[in-house]
């Protein structure tokens, strides 16, 4: 659910844009469309926000682990397509990004986050096939395959994604509820299991590193994230093949869940949707965060009683907490972790990206 | 000092309370000397201030900027730039552009792009919290912030519309925020507007190009390090795109406006020396009139060295006292000059708002410095001579008279050769851009006239007095005796009041065949029969599209449409233009005189088939460039050179323009649209007719300024006389100033020679005649500072057209006399010195002789 | 021919700038009676202040009596007009003075001529004339020297050509010798006796030199404004 930051943008946005849904561009989801790719994993100009996001845990030839994340969004700023404009600077979309990698074994953890609007040099999407760019940080799809390569100071990404299942649609056929609001739905497909093959390098010093990635891909025009002052958001990857996306919404008192969902993926790619009573999040440990004063959960137990599914959810790293004052301004968690079946029961291990927002400063919604 | 101060009591302080009035003239004189040269000194410095400003504030934390040599950087620069991102360095792009509002002001339009913009300039909302949503309002189409002082001026408020002049019609945009004028909206003094860069290059027709990027580089970063990343940019950027330190701009403006100011100054040091020659003659009567004094003191003991003090003392506190003036009046006269019309320079140089005056240290001090060093010095002579006084006898004035007497020739001797040098000093070239040589030349004639003048006096007193005496009687004798009789002072005046007439003479030649030849040239330059240009306030700014070029080809009753087209470009941060036209349409009317006479339609034709360019005077001076000669472009697609075909008179832009046919310019800078439109009619369409025509095809979609010939003509004459209306103001205070010096001359020389008016009484001539006397005197005295002041006149008059203006400006002008303009304000000094004769004459005339008799 | 003077009761009063009361004025002349007959040589002696000067210069209808009369051929010289007393000035009383008083930026020949100019004399005669006094001076070489250019009794002498050129009938001479060494002096005095004698001319010398009282035909003793005879 990382509809977070760029639905955040979007409503920065809208406050003095007019009306959502006034003008031509942007429009409601439709449930009776169809979603088909590859068309689909490139960019919906329809839709006011949308964002693609990769996390990922790798392994180098010497057994160091890292884990990464690579956003890219895109929120509407022009409420008409820019036709009648001649400028090639005319202004449809930001372009933020931010990519993150967590050096375990170092225990560091870095990130740098880009903002751009249309225009030359800056950053670019398509809508006929996965191909997004903000400078010189890209994904994109190529015959089936995805590739990803970003840079940051003198470290580099550069992998190679197979997806080992086919896309995942959450919700009613990728439709997503993301608050009690009914416009508040998004379009939600996802690569659960991605092989990743590249090189991590760092200066002069470059390691081939092989791994597993998840990609999500989320596009809507509705009030998403509407009354809510942040959320949890969970993909655990499991070593018997099984996938699990999990969500939960906090309303305005900031405790309460208001709303949550997910999905389990089986081993086939199959995927059922998880209804709130399918399954329990336990908090077991907080960490507070030494430069935001954030209080945020730092351990959890998950279960899902049918999927017969006990998990505890450690960090890797304490400190993977993203301050984005250029881009987004807004200050969150996203970090990998580590998946141990809770002691006693049958669960596989795995691993996991989880990702909080609302637990710096005065909520995640007052920030921008 | 201690055996100095009790000097001051008895030799100055006393005499200063009984001379009240020359002395109170002294520092007058002083003053309006240094507040000329204040005024244009602040002036400047307001202007090239509030420019030096307006490229910080824009600049921000820039540590580098990159400006385009040609019509603008190709977008894509950006993304060739790209690889700065990953080192720290962020890419700030911005569109600007001049243009005017609805209702007259004149505003900078900067287009931003408001997600990477902070990165590099401030903004500050004028509601409580700024934050970068209301930044983001600008990316709706035709939305603008606005500095608060501005929207206070025109009655904006968040919501409210802005009509600003652009692309040839009035567009109304949106006023999207009010900012408060702190960080980049202090630009232009608050007279700036921003938008969203697509806006901007849409509304100004800029499609594909910026006009600056500025490069935010990362903190820390060493002197080396820069360097090799400025290097590094500079490769990586495409042909006739620069890239240095963003101040760079302000240095080309200072050298736009460079020539402008320095010949502003060197008459404003005219000024300031016919002020000065107060000090020496207030110095030198009160030496004069002190001598028995001095004698006194002398011989009670104080010492020659005490003596030379004092009155050295005294010329610096005139010289402080006059500068101090003179500084309150030049900011005064600097202010009024800024508000008046926002300057000369700022109307040809920088379109934009008025500068607020800026008074400037700097400028400040060097006029408070020239006054009191000026004064220091011309009291030297005068304080050498208090210093000299026999304690034992007092010499009689006669013998002083007399020993000056003798320094007559040699000083006409060192006179002639200072001419001799002022005539050598013509012929080199420019240094650096600048007729220094010339200016030399202007002074060495002022200086050797001025030594001409004590043998111009001794020689015309001598030369005329028979037939004088009988034509006017013995009072011209009395006036010619008197004024060989106290040379030292009279021929001072002379030359003070040669001075000012020289100065007068000289700029009004100037001036006067400067007009005479814009004249001739605007008759044979501006032939067609209507003129079409964007509608916008007094200035010429904006483009008109292209739709409009189109229109006028094809309306009925046009016979041909001449497009007008540039942009200005600089090499080496030397500003030019490059401009355009349709060569086919100049050949068939030849209305585009050459510099050397040859033929117009031949040169133009040849340039259009050979896809050569014709270059103006100024450019063909400044860069040294002959026909035959290749000059280089910086076309959009690299460095292009064109052979020059002819060089033609221009007198509209002193930075020199490049000129090429319309269809060559479009393809070197892919530009279209144009500044202007000169309209020929078919015979039998009147100019009111095809007016008509223009308005009814384009219906009110574009703000269009139509101009007749005749109108157009009486608008560039009347920017001309606004151009030099400051000089003359220069020349008037002069002349004043000089006037005046004959005034306390003749009031000096009354209050000295009250004896032998006295005498003159015994020998029974009437108090008319003393009187009449007097007046002689004066006239004899403004005939010889005419005189020598014609002659020196005509003399700097020619250095100026021929030296000073060709090497600063690069224009050809044709010597034309302003004979009746110069009669008058000749006669005007004439009539002015006659008046100030009028109370010296009155006290001469009230003069008691048993009275002064008996002071023996 | 020379003039008649006469001078009747002339008293002239100084403000003293006291206030009003005892030495508030001071008595210049008090009360002086006498009579000339043309061609008199009269010398006025006395020592400084008293009066002398004065006397001269009312003479000289440069100034006018505070009471009294003074007639020279019988007009009265304190009726006249300013235009009166100019020409008065011009063409019946010519002074000469103790420090010559010739106008320093003029040469001899000018300053002799000033008078004649003055007068409306054109300009070729009037050259003459004062060529022709400045010979009868002795100094017919000094016509273009310049007043500095002479010695005192060179200056001295122009000065008497001066105020002899135009033909007066009464010369004022106010210690003409005052400032020459014994020689000089003696050689002005002896031009002026001559010159007077050859003329006819009334002549008032005022000085203290005993020796030049001598020439006089007629010796008047002037003391506190008083005459004693």
């Amino acid at each position: 659910m990382k509809c977070s930051l760029a639905a955040l943008a979007a409503l920065v946005l809208l406050s003095t844009a007019r009306p959502a849904f006034a003008a031509d561009r942007f429009r409601p989801l439709d449930p009776a469309t169809p979603v088909t790719f590859p068309r689909d994993h490139g960019a919906h100009d329809d839709a006011r926000v949308e964002w693609w996001y990769v996390t990922g845990h790798l392994n180098d030839s010497e057994g160091r682990r890292s884990g990464f994340q690579l956003t890219f969004f895109r929120t509407g700023v022009s409420d008409a397509l820019p036709a009648s404009r001649t400028s090639s600077f005319a202004p449809r979309d930001l372009h933020l990004a931010h990519f993150a990698r967590t050096d375990v074994d170092g225990k560091t953890f870095r990130y740098a986050e880009r903002i751009h609007r249309d225009g030359p040099g800056g950053a670019s999407t398509r809508s006929t096939h996965l191909d997004v760019a903000n400078e010189d940080w890209t994904l994109t799809e190529l015959g089936g395959k995805l590739t990803l390569r970003a840079t940051d100071r003198d470290e580099t990404l550069t992998l190679l994604l197979t997806p080992l299942k086919a896309p995942v649609l959450h919700g009613e056929n990728g439709l997503s509820r993301k608050a009690p609001d009914p416009d508040a739905v998004s379009r939600y497909v996802s690569f659960t299991r991605l092989k990743a093959e590249g090189w991590l390098t760092r200066g002069s010093d470059a390691r081939a590193v092989t791994g597993t990635a998840w990609m999500d891909h989320e596009w809507g025009s509705g009030a998403i994230g509407k009354g809510t002052t942040g959320w949890d958001w969970f993909s655990v990857q499991l070593e018997d093949g099984r996938d699990l996306m999990l969500y939960l919404l906090r309303g305005p008192d900031g405790t309460r869940t208001l709303h949550s969902s997910g999905t389990l993926v089986q081993k086939d790619g199959h995927s059922t949707p998880l209804a709130p009573t399918d399954f329990t999040v336990e908090v077991t440990s907080r960490w507070t965060s030494p430069r935001t004063k954030g209080v945020y959960p730092a351990r959890w137990i998950l279960r899902v009683p049918k999927a017969n599914l006990a998990l505890e959810v450690t960090p890797l790293l304490a400190d993977q907490e993203l301050v984005t004052d250029r881009s987004t301004r807004v200050t969150y968690w996203e970090g990998a972790c580590a998946v141990r079946p809770l002691p006693g029961s049958a669960s596989p291990a795995g691993q996991a990206y989880v990702e909080l927002t609302g637990y710096a400063g005065k909520g995640a919604l007052g920030l921008f | 000092m201690s055996r100095v101060a009790p000097l001051f009591g008895p030799l100055l302080l006393r005499p200063l309370r009984r001379d009240r009035l020359r002395f109170a003239l002294t520092v007058a004189g002083i003053a309006v000397g240094v507040a000329t040269m204040a005024a244009i000194l602040l002036a400047n410095a307001s202007v090239l201030a509030s420019f030096a400003a307006t490229v910080d504030v824009v600049a921000g934390k820039a540590g580098l900027t990159v400006l385009a040599d040609g019509p603008g950087i190709p977008e894509e620069t950006l993304a060739r730039l790209a690889w700065l991102r990953p080192r720290g360095v962020a890419l700030v792009p911005a569109v600007s552009a001049t243009a005017a509002l609805e209702g007259g002001d004149v505003v900078e339009i900067l287009g931003i792009d408001p997600v990477t913009d902070p990165a590099v300039r401030d903004y500050r909302f004028s509601a409580d919290e700024t934050t970068l949503r209301q930044l983001f309002a600008i990316f709706q189409k035709d939305s603008v912030l606005v500095p608060a002082p501005l929207a206070e001026r025109l009655g904006l408020s968040e919501g409210s519309e802005l009509g600003v002049f652009a692309g040839g019609s009035l567009r109304r945009l949106r006023v999207a925020g009010i900012l408060r004028l702190e960080g980049a909206a202090r630009a232009a003094a608050g007279s700036i507007v921003f938008a969203d860069i697509a806006t901007a290059q849409e509304l100004f027709a800029r499609e594909g190009f910026l006009d600056r990027i500025d490069l935010v580089l990362p903190q820390g970063l060493e002197a080396a390090s820069r360097a090799a990343l400025e290097e590094s940019v500079r490769e990586s950027l495409p042909a006739g795109v620069t890239v240095g330190r963003p101040e760079r701009r302000t240095a080309t403006v200072d050298r736009m406006v460079r020539s402008f100011r320095v010949n502003l100054t060197a008459l404003g040091l005219i000024a300031l020396l016919v002020g000065t020659y107060f000090v020496y003659s207030t110095l030198s009567i009160s030496v004069l009139r002190r001598r028995t004094d001095i004698g006194t003191v002398r011989a009670l003991g104080a010492s020659s060295r005490a003596v030379f003090l004092v009155f050295l003392a005294e010329g610096a506190a005139l010289g402080v006292l006059g500068s101090l003036l003179g500084l309150a009046l030049g900011a005064g006269m600097a202010k009024a000059a800024l508000a008046a019309v926002g300057g000369t320079a700022t109307d040809f140089y920088l379109p934009q708002a008025s500068p607020s005056l800026a008074l400037e240290p700097r400028a400040l001090l060097t006029a408070f410095l020239t006054g009191l060093v000026t004064s220091i010095l011309s009291a030297l002579a005068p304080a050498l001579e208090a210093a000299h006084v026999d304690p034992a006898t007092t010499l009689r004035h006669g013998s002083v008279e007399a020993s000056r007497r003798r320094a007559v020739n040699p000083l006409a001797a060192a006179g002639v050769v200072l001419l001799f040098l002022a005539a050598l000093a013509t012929r080199p070239g420019p240094v650096g851009g600048l007729p220094l040589f010339g200016f030399a030349a202007v002074f060495l004639v002022v200086a050797g006239v001025s030594l001409l003048a004590p043998f111009a006096v001794t020689e015309a007193a001598l030369r005329s007095d028979r037939l004088a005496v009988r034509l006017l009687g013995v009072e011209a004798r009395i006036a010619r005796a008197n004024l060989t009789g106290s040379l030292s002072r009279t021929a001072v005046a002379v030359a003070a009041l040669s001075m000012g007439i020289s100065m007068m003479v000289a700029v009004a030649v100037m001036v006067g065949s400067f007009r005479a030849t814009v004249v001739d040239w605007v008759s044979e330059t501006l032939k067609a029969d209507l003129f079409v240009a964007p509608e916008g306030g007094s200035r010429a700014l904006g483009r008109l599209p292209e739709e409009v070029v189109g229109l006028l080809d094809r309306l009925p009753g046009v016979a041909s449409v001449d497009p007008f087209l540039s942009f200005e470009a600089t090499t080496g941060g030397v500003p030019y233009t490059v401009g355009s036209g349709r060569f086919a349409v100049v050949a068939a009317h030849g209305d585009l005189p050459m510099a050397d006479g040859s033929d117009t339609r031949e040169t133009v034709r040849r340039a259009l088939t050979r896809n050569e360019a014709l270059v103006s005077e100024p450019y063909a001076v400044k860069f040294g460039v002959r026909p035959g000669d290749l000059v280089t472009l910086p076309a959009l697609d690299g460095p292009v050179a064109l052979r020059v075909a002819g060089v033609y008179r221009d007198y509209s832009n002193d930075r020199g323009t490049v000129t090429v046919d319309r269809a060559l310019f479009q393809r070197l800078f892919r530009m279209d649209g144009a500044k202007s439109l000169a309209l020929r009619l078919v015979p039998g369409v009147s100019p009111e007719e095809a007016r008509r025509r223009i308005l009814a095809a384009t219906r009110g979609r574009f703000a269009l300024r139509i101009q007749t010939n005749a109108s157009l003509r009486d608008a560039a004459l009347a920017l001309f006389d606004r151009t030099f209306a400051v000089t003359y103001a220069l020349e008037a205070v002069a002349v004043a100033v000089a006037v005046l010096g004959v005034f306390s001359t003749l009031l000096a020389l009354v209050l000295e020679r009250r004896r032998e008016i006295g005498l003159l009484r015994v020998l029974g001539a009437s108090a008319a005649r003393v009187s009449r006397a007097v007046r002689y005197e004066a006239a004899a005295l403004s005939a010889l500072g005419i005189g020598l002041g014609i002659f020196a006149g005509a003399a700097m008059g020619w250095i100026l057209i021929h030296v000073v203006n060709k090497q600063s400006f690069g224009w050809t002008i044709r010597t034309d006399v302003p004979w009746g303009f110069l009669a008058g304000a000749l006669g005007l000094v004439v009539l002015a010195t006659l008046a100030a004769a009028g109370r010296p004459a009155r006290l001469a005339a009230a003069t008691d002789a048993a009275a002064v008799l008996k002071e023996e | 021919m020379g003039a008649k003077v006469e001078v009747e009761g002339v008293r002239k009063v100084w403000g003293t700038g006291r206030p009003e009361g005892e030495g508030a004025v001071s008595e210049a002349l008090a009360g002086v009676s006498f009579t000339l007959e043309p061609g008199d040589f009269v010398a006025l002696l006395g020592p400084s202040g008293c009066g002398k000067s004065t006397l001269l210069n009312l003479l000289g209808a440069l100034d006018r009596p505070t009471s009294g009369r003074v007639l020279v051929d019988g007009r009265d010289l304190s009726l006249l007009s300013d235009t009166g007393r100019d020409l008065y000035r011009r063409r019946t009383a010519a002074t000469v003075f103790q420090f010559f008083n010739l106008l320093p930026t003029m040469t001899s020949l000018e300053n002799v001529a000033l008078p004649l100019l003055l007068d409306g004399i054109p300009l070729a005669e009037a050259d003459a004339r004062a060529g022709a006094a400045l010979a009868e001076v002795g100094l017919p070489e000094k016509t273009g020297s310049f007043p500095w250019q002479l010695s005192g009794g060179q200056m001295q002498r122009v000065a008497v050509a001066r105020a002899l050129v135009a033909r007066p009938s009464l010369l004022l001479a106010d210690e003409p010798t005052g400032n020459l060494d014994s020689r000089s002096g003696e050689r002005v005095l002896d031009l002026v006796s001559n010159l007077v004698a050859a003329r006819g001319v009334t002549i008032v010398l005022a000085t203290h030199s005993t020796e030049a009282a001598a020439r006089a035909s007629r010796v008047l003793r002037l003391r506190d404004g008083r005459l004693e005879e």
